[in-house]
């Protein structure tokens, strides 16, 4: 051996030590625990991920992991065959390690929620972006501002806000709920641009049920009660093509509004009139009788969002911002229209969507499920792909039995069902590794070199 | 016994069985699959009032009565509600154990109660000691009305029927009605009380019997299962195979003691028969379980444990043998003997019904290789931990004298650590390959494979530690103790106490204190044995 390589060695040594070996597992167990237990109090992995396990101190925790197994390796040089136990071991959680950096930094972990019939091409991936498009009240819109924001890790607040600054305007982001339930409220709006709102009830001896109906800006809303469908439109605009449906139209004017029952067993109208608020009308649906409870002319749509302290079904990221002398809440996934004296912005706060050079079809999606109960025991999706480069293809994705194309691989993961326990959208979980040959090899190198390790011991140990 | 070998016969020699359904055996549907009716008794008894008796009286008779005439049974007893919390918020008082259905199902606040639950579930929120008690009552009650109200599926849907769903007995045909209530009055005859009235319907129960399954063969064909395919769960209930077991080990344990005091030879003999007999049983239960499922039976907390505890033996029973060591057996037949006993005695919190797989689990050859051989490296550290008990024990009696049984004992320890750690390494691993075929992600940080991966660091911080000379004979045996708690985490605390992750199908809830309690007096024990290595001279 040379006396430059018994050098290095020499020098080596302290990094090689096995109480930095003691001291690095145990600093890994105490920050996995700290995750597991962060994990839980929110109710939410992505937040112990952001916090705990890709924090600044766990990847200092893995450098010197990495540190001290590189040098017991080299100081074990010249390297025998007793060693090889020892060495595979250790160079496996180095391979293992250096999988996981290419899967951190060069994979994709993203999901699509597709209905039924849907092609998508996007992949929402979980990483948040905002992003600010302008344009002048004439003109055509622009992208002037994306960038990735880490809120549960930095959240921004009064002291500390987060700032966009768009043409000579600045959107101030001040504050920050990790968790909150949004919630629309209908109120009376003084822009006789806004369209109208109403609130009825549908009712019988055994149900009843209230809802608003909510034009805004649109030509239709549309509320699906089970049995039949509540539609509120703009005259002469909707068409009936089936189903049991109560169509209300306004004229933009008056109080009153026309209304038509189409009767789906009746293949057509069953009887029409003028009905405003107050009124009630028979259906002729299972003694379902609808009165119109409100009449709004002129209505908008305001959101809050409650507040919750962890994670939980239909909670999401929202944030506060300031604009224009104006204050503004938003969820993640949608976006606010901004107005100033000479521009206008629109904000997004969204995952962020990856597209993918060919489009996904879900064709259909059936559950199936335990004898006699609702409980899912099997689900599957038809999906036809659609790549431009190639034929199309059908294939169908089941509960471990993935579609793997071009380099992504997609899971079959849930699904939503209405109320009435038909599925309305299939979820696929989208995947691209780069790190995973590396993981299985490094793998396959410590169990190899555990088992070869305690082997050998053992029979030392014996002799 | 002989009635046993019989059952056994009849198993493997199904001409042998009768050819007719008894009236253990008639098949009924519930929670997802068919069941025997004995089943379905001895389950809902449990459920409703924690026991698989009541006053006595076996869950099959109490059940017949339930659906024959439920009126008595309103006032009676029956439900059993253990967190103080819901009987502070019932107003009942804090000592009481069981109450009426009356009580409870007309109790003004249950409404509300049911509604503060209700919301909590549909955000999916983790719920508490105190709404999932909540959430027991409700099911006791649904469950306790829904039988008396004549819910029960016992019909099978026709030959040529789409639906899986079996008729309820609300939903027969007159005919049919009357043929499965003559069922119930002889069988009824056959035991008095309860408001029974004995003289009713003199019929043959098999008679009675036969009529009514031939109807239900005659319209469901196939789908009414034979004697024959309900057979083997009959079987199992009858024969509570782990009941047993931890009878035998406790009686090996016992034996193997003695065999230390007065005739060594004969005792350990029939010591070490006892212990092969438990295991035969142990492994005959299992395999009763798997035919019954149709899958490992690994899939929720008490297969674990009644895994975990035939590991435990397997290993003792190894390293008994390879070793010559008797002490090694006993060690392993009394951690067994806990392992079977919390099975067996905590099935309201590890919840021992067999129970349909969630679609994640199903005919997943990488979940059964992935969960038993974690569980299995768990079965080896149980085993060190008990060894680690004995030998701080015996260090504490005296350190000098006993300095070659404790050198053996961390030697066996420190075996039991390595073939853990094989198998909790080679399993983890799996588990991320598992993770990556079923969601596309080797390693996701859920809490369930964190924690086996923290126990994991816990025993190779010892495995290097002793190589230091920091961890020598004492340290391993304390150490095989201290770090089983990171199993116990791993294993019980994770889906008990942190609630969270994609593991979230085999959550429960209960049992902390005493958990906690076994885990904070080993502490406390190892604690105290190292203050002694540190502060006391030895006494040699």
């Amino acid at each position: 051996m040379s006396d430059a390589i018994k050098k290095f060695q020499k020098y080596n040594k302290p990094f090689a030590s096995l109480k930095l070996a003691v001291f690095v597992i145990l600093a890994m167990g105490a920050m996995s625990a700290w995750g597991t237990i962060v994990e839980s109090i929110y109710q939410d992995a992505k937040r112990a991920q952001e916090t705990v396990y890709h924090s600044w101190w766990s990847y200092t925790i893995f450098v010197l992991l990495t540190i001290n197994l590189t040098a017991v390796i080299i100081d074990r040089y010249p390297w025998k065959k007793k060693h090889a136990g020892f060495i595979s071991a250790h160079i496996g959680i180095i391979i293992l390690i250096a999988g996981s950096i290419l899967t951190r930094y060069w994979g994709i972990d993203g999901s699509m929620a597709m209905g039924i019939q849907e092609t998508k091409k996007t992949i929402s991936v979980g990483e948040t972006d905002l992003v600010v498009y302008s344009g002048l009240m004439a003109g055509g819109m622009k992208k002037v501002y994306e960038n990735e924001v880490k809120f549960l890790k930095s959240p921004p607040s009064k002291d500390n806000p987060y700032k966009i600054s768009v043409g000579g305007d600045e959107i101030v982001i001040d504050d920050f709920r990790p968790y909150a339930i949004p919630q629309s409220k209908i109120l009376k709006s003084e822009k006789k641009t806004d369209g109208p709102a109403l609130r009825f009830q549908i009712a019988n001896q055994r149900v009843s049920e209230s809802d608003w109906l909510f034009l805004g800006r649109d030509s239709f809303d549309t509320k699906n009660m089970g049995p039949a469908k509540i539609v509120l439109g703009k005259k002469g605009l909707y068409k009936w093509t089936g189903g049991n449906v109560l169509l209300l139209e306004t004229d933009g004017e008056s109080e009153a509004l026309n209304y038509t029952v189409y009767t789906a067993s009746k293949n057509g109208k069953t009887s029409s009139g003028k009905v405003k608020a107050g009124d009630s009308l028979e259906t002729g649906w299972m003694g379902l009788t609808f009165r119109i409870l409100k009449f709004l002319g002129n209505a908008r749509e305001e959101w809050s969002y409650e507040p919750l302290e962890s994670k939980a079904e239909g909670a999401i990221q929202a944030i506060r911002f300031q604009f224009n002398g104006n204050e503004y809440w938003t969820g993640l996934n949608s976006s606010v229209r901004l107005f100033s004296n000479d521009a206008f912005h629109v904000l997004v706060f969204a995952n962020r969507q990856l597209n993918m050079d060919f489009a996904l079809k879900l064709d259909e999606f059936r559950v199936g499920r335990y004898q006699g109960t609702r409980r899912a025991a099997s689900y599957e999706s038809d999906v036809s792909v659609l790549d431009p480069k190639g034929q199309p293809k059908k294939v169908t994705i089941s509960m471990n039995e993935p579609l793997y194309y071009n380099g992504f691989t997609f899971y079959q993961s849930s699904f939503q069902e209405d109320e009435m326990g038909r599925p309305t959208m299939s979820i696929l979980s989208v995947n691209r590794d780069p790190g995973r040959p590396w993981k299985y090899l490094g793998s396959l190198l410590i169990v190899f070199g555990i088992i070869h390790l305690f082997y050998f011991r053992g029979r030392k140990a014996k002799s | 016994m002989i009635k046993k070998s019989l059952f056994t016969l009849m198993l493997f020699f199904p001409a042998l069985a009768f050819a007719g359904h008894s009236y253990e055996s008639l098949p009924i549907q519930e929670s997802g699959r068919v069941k025997p009716m004995i089943t379905v008794a001895q389950e809902t008894l449990q459920l409703i009032h924690g026991k698989s008796k009541y006053e006595g009286k076996p869950a099959l008779d109490i059940f017949t009565t339930w659906l024959l005439v439920p009126e008595p049974w309103m006032k009676k007893p029956i439900i059993k509600i253990d967190h103080h919390g819901l009987k502070k918020a019932l107003n009942f008082p804090k000592e009481k154990k069981y109450f009426t259905p009356d009580e409870i199902g007309s109790h003004q606040r249950l409404n509300v109660l049911f509604s503060d639950l209700q919301v909590r579930t549909q955000r999916k929120e983790k719920l508490n000691a105190y709404y999932q008690s909540i959430q027991r009552l409700e099911s006791q009650l649904l469950t306790f009305y829904g039988i008396t109200q004549g819910a029960i599926r016992v019909f099978p849907p026709g030959k040529d029927e789409e639906t899986t769903s079996w008729k309820s007995l609300g939903q027969l045909e007159k005919s049919e009605s009357e043929a499965f209530f003559k069922i119930m009055a002889a069988y009824s005859t056959q035991f008095v009380g309860n408001g029974v009235d004995k003289a009713e319907g003199k019929v043959d129960l098999n008679d009675a019997i036969a009529g009514f399954t031939k109807m239900a063969r005659e319209h469901g064909g196939n789908k009414y299962p034979t004697a024959d395919e309900m057979s083997t769960e009959v079987q199992y209930q009858k024969l509570k195979p782990f009941f047993w077991t931890w009878i035998l080990y406790f009686l090996s344990a016992l034996l193997l003691t003695f065999s230390f005091l007065v005739l060594p030879k004969p005792l350990t003999l029939a010591g070490a028969l006892a212990f092969a007999t438990a295991f035969g049983l142990h492994t005959y239960g299992f395999i009763l379980r798997v035919i019954i499922t149709g899958r490992p039976p690994v899939s929720n907390m008490y297969e674990t444990v009644v895994w975990v505890g035939w590991g435990v033996v397997l290993f003792a029973g190894l390293f008994g043998y390879l070793k010559k060591k008797k002490w090694i057996v006993l060690v392993g037949s009394i951690v067994a003997t806990v392992c079977m006993i919390v099975a067996d005695f905590a099935p309201v919190i590890l919840d021992s019904t067999l129970q349909p797989l969630e679609p994640v689990l199903r005919s997943n050859l990488w979940l059964l290789i992935h969960v038993m051989t974690i569980t299995l490296s768990y079965a080896a550290f149980f085993l060190a931990f008990g060894i680690g008990d004995y030998g701080v024990f015996l260090y504490l009696k005296n350190r000098a004298a006993y300095k070659k049984e404790i050198r053996e004992l961390a030697q066996v320890a420190y075996n039991c650590i390595q073939i853990g750690v094989v198998l909790l390494t080679a399993g983890t691993i799996l588990g991320g390959v598992w993770a990556d075929y079923s969601w596309g992600r080797f390693w996701g940080w859920d809490p369930k494979e964190t924690w086996a991966f923290i126990a994991l660091m816990g025993y190779l911080a010892i495995l290097h530690a002793r190589l230091v000379g920091w961890v020598k004979d004492f340290g391993m045996l304390a150490g095989s103790i201290v770090s089983f708690s990171l199993v116990i985490m791993a294993w019980y605390g994770v889906n008990f106490v942190l609630g969270a992750g994609l593991h979230s199908y085999g959550f429960g809830a209960g049992g902390i204190e005493y958990v906690s309690g076994f885990v904070g007096l080993h502490l406390l024990y190892v604690g105290y044995a190292w203050f002694v290595e540190h502060y006391q001279p030895s006494k040699a």
